[in-house]
């Protein structure tokens, strides 16, 4: 059943999502061609100020549209890159709150499927897309960056790995999906939090967030100034090198994620079951 | 015959609204129930417990001998009043999604019914118009072979030949395993495929008999007690 | 001939006089195999059960008769038949004799007028 579930999930978002990959990394494509192929050899800069310069000299027409259409291409880029991030945030949001709770949950919820079925299949598909836009948004930086800055890469990630360590890598990277998991597991709480109320829900939802934010916060700082002082038999944290300390705070950071999230799961499969009050 | 669906002092309150009050009812297989009553009556709150989308607050309810569920959900087929469909889906992923989870979907009867009414499915839920649409859920929910089904308002928005459709429709499907529960305003147009009748009250059963002895004993048509009964 | 079934009266008992009707009338030959329940309830637009409720007192009453294997069929006793139309038509008379009064008219009146009309009609 969650199979099917997310089966259908993926058709539903794949259609926003792809294109926009491809336009992003078109994009990308495109700028590094405007901004350091030979098509840009005499484009027009409104800053340069030396003698080969077109714009110095008389004949400055298609210079003058090289230069715009470079800056052109690279605002769509941005817009794309940061439209991206954006679009990825909204469909995490609309995916729980107008497919779970809005219409379409009459169809959902009377589905041979248990809630928390439902709750995870946005989740996991929800997190795929978070991870897949990162790494297109990376990609497309990689893309952007100019070759020689490129051949460098190789060395400096070897490097960090000599520093951290493989065990440091693999620390960096659970507390990095954990937190993803956490983030969108708060936003399905808030959201259903504030579906709790007859009215203002999405502004209910925004406020939720923020207080569960704010006891994320307060939580994770107790938890930090407890290991500063704290000296027990195993763990002299003040002791550690910096490097311990760092993987000891990412270790810690990722099992409080875990734990809020099991918690904030327990709580939205309960609201989505019990306390469900679809229009 | 079995009961398919039982429930006792089923009551759903918010705050201080009861939406139902001690609602009992005995409902037999192979019926065509109509449950009517005013806007607020707490027809659609005794649907949503039916269909688990509500908790309730006191008493019990079993369909098919399960509490409302995974195991109810498969046996239930409902209609809500309103479109449901995920509208950028074309009507034959629909019913493949249908099928995808309800094991008792009839693939062979949708698309004989789509066909009836002249229906591609081949088109996309959103460029269709808001009676078509209606139209496809009903066949959605009518091409299972569910033990209860739960049609909320089904003749509502749609043209008088339509409603003899599906009126028909609900008919042929008849089935003695099955239980037809429907909750309308139109009550003259479905009277006489009816089985029973339950009016509901300010979420109380006030009246639960067949069409027939109500004919019988008021000399009055169903449509024409529920006036007197309601009057404004 | 249509299904008219009024909204004020048992289905049931309005099925019955339908039925009936249809065999007097040869709608339904002596005989003569009848649709199934599940399409005659469909071409009157009513609930299968109640229809089944009808066809199932017309057999307690003898008009229809069921063959185990191949279904409900008229029965074709001319006499049977005979008896139903003659109490329909009973019925029909008795109904119009009363209207008729309530009119105004006489029974001598009553007469005069059918003699002219009927024979009238004939002689068109």
């Amino acid at each position: 059943m969650l199979a099917k579930l997310m089966k259908y999930e993926v058709k539903a978002t794949a259609r926003w999502f792809l294109p926009l990959y491809v336009s992003v990394l078109l994009f990308a494509l495109i700028n590094k061609f405007t901004w350091y192929g030979p098509f840009m050899e005499n484009k027009f800069s409104f800053t340069d100020s030396s003698i080969n310069n077109p714009a110095l000299s008389g004949n400055s027409f298609v210079p003058v549209i090289k230069g715009i259409m470079s800056s052109l291409f690279m605002f769509i880029y941005v817009m794309l890159f940061v439209g991206l991030f954006v679009a990825t945030l909204i469909v995490v949001i609309q995916r729980y709150y107008k497919s779970l709770l809005g219409d379409e949950g009459y169809l959902m919820f009377t589905l041979p499927v248990n809630a928390w079925q439902h709750i995870l299949n946005k989740l996991v598909i929800s997190a795929l897309w978070c991870l897949l836009s990162s790494i297109v948004g990376i990609c497309s930086i990689l893309i952007l960056i100019p070759r020689e800055a490129l051949q460098e890469l190789p060395y400096a990630f070897a490097r960090v790995k000599e520093f951290i360590g493989v065990s440091g890598i693999v620390i960096f990277v659970l507390g990095a999906v954990t937190s993803l998991v956490l983030g969108i597991l708060k936003i399905y709480s808030a959201i259903s939090l504030g579906h709790l109320f007859n009215k203002y829900k999405l502004l209910l939802s925004f406020v939720m967030y923020l207080a569960i934010d704010a006891i994320t916060q307060v939580v994770w700082m107790l938890i930090t100034v407890f290991s500063v002082n704290i000296s027990l038999n195993k763990i002299d944290f003040a002791s550690m090198s910096n490097l311990h300390q760092v993987k000891y705070v990412f270790a810690a950071l990722t099992v409080l994620n875990v734990v809020f999230s099991a918690g904030h799961f327990l709580l939205t499969s309960y609201l989505v079951k019990r306390r469900l009050n679809l229009e | 015959m079995n009961n398919i669906l039982e429930c006792e002092n089923l009551s759903k309150y918010y705050g201080s609204t009861k939406a139902l009050d001690s609602v009992t009812l005995n409902i037999p297989e192979g019926r065509i129930v109509g449950l009517l009553g005013p806007n607020g009556s707490g027809k659609t709150t005794f649907i949503k417990i039916c269909n688990d989308l509500l908790t309730p607050t006191k008493g019990r309810i079993r369909i098919g001998g399960f509490e409302p569920g995974i195991e109810t959900k498969k046996i239930v087929s409902y209609l809500p009043e309103k479109t449901y469909l995920n509208n950028w889906m074309k009507v034959s992923e629909l019913i493949n999604f249908f099928k995808d989870f309800y094991t008792d979907f009839n693939t062979d009867k949708a698309y004989d019914m789509l066909n009836k009414l002249k229906i591609d499915a081949n088109t996309r839920l959103k460029t269709l118009s808001k009676g078509t649409k209606e139209k496809v859920q009903l066949i959605l929910v009518m091409s299972r072979e569910a033990k209860l089904y739960l049609l909320d308002e089904p003749i509502g928005g749609v043209d008088p030949a339509a409603r003899d459709y599906i009126l028909d429709t609900i008919i042929k499907n008849y089935s003695e395993n099955a239980t037809v529960i429907i909750s309308t305003h139109l009550i003259s147009d479905i009277e006489k495929i009816l089985d029973d009748i339950i009016f509901l009250k300010d979420g109380q059963v006030i009246l639960s008999k067949t069409v027939d002895e109500i004919r019988d004993e008021s000399g009055k048509s169903i449509d024409a007690l529920f006036r007197e009964v309601f009057r404004c | 001939m249509p299904w008219d079934l009024k909204p004020d009266r048992p289905i049931y008992t309005q099925l019955i006089e339908q039925i009936e009707l249809k065999i007097c009338s040869g709608v339904y030959p002596l005989g003569s195999k009848l649709p199934s329940v599940r399409d005659l309830a469909q071409e009157a637009s009513v609930n299968p059960n109640t229809m089944q409720r009808a066809l199932a007192k017309l057999e307690e009453n003898g008009l229809l008769y069921t063959n185990r294997t191949s279904g409900r069929y008229v029965t074709e006793d001319i006499k049977m038949v005979q008896k139903v139309k003659d109490r329909l038509a009973h019925d029909l008379i008795q109904e119009f004799l009363q209207n008729m009064k309530r009119l105004g008219f006489s029974e001598k009146e009553i007469l005069t007028v059918i003699t002219k009309m009927a024979g009238g009609a004939e002689n068109e």
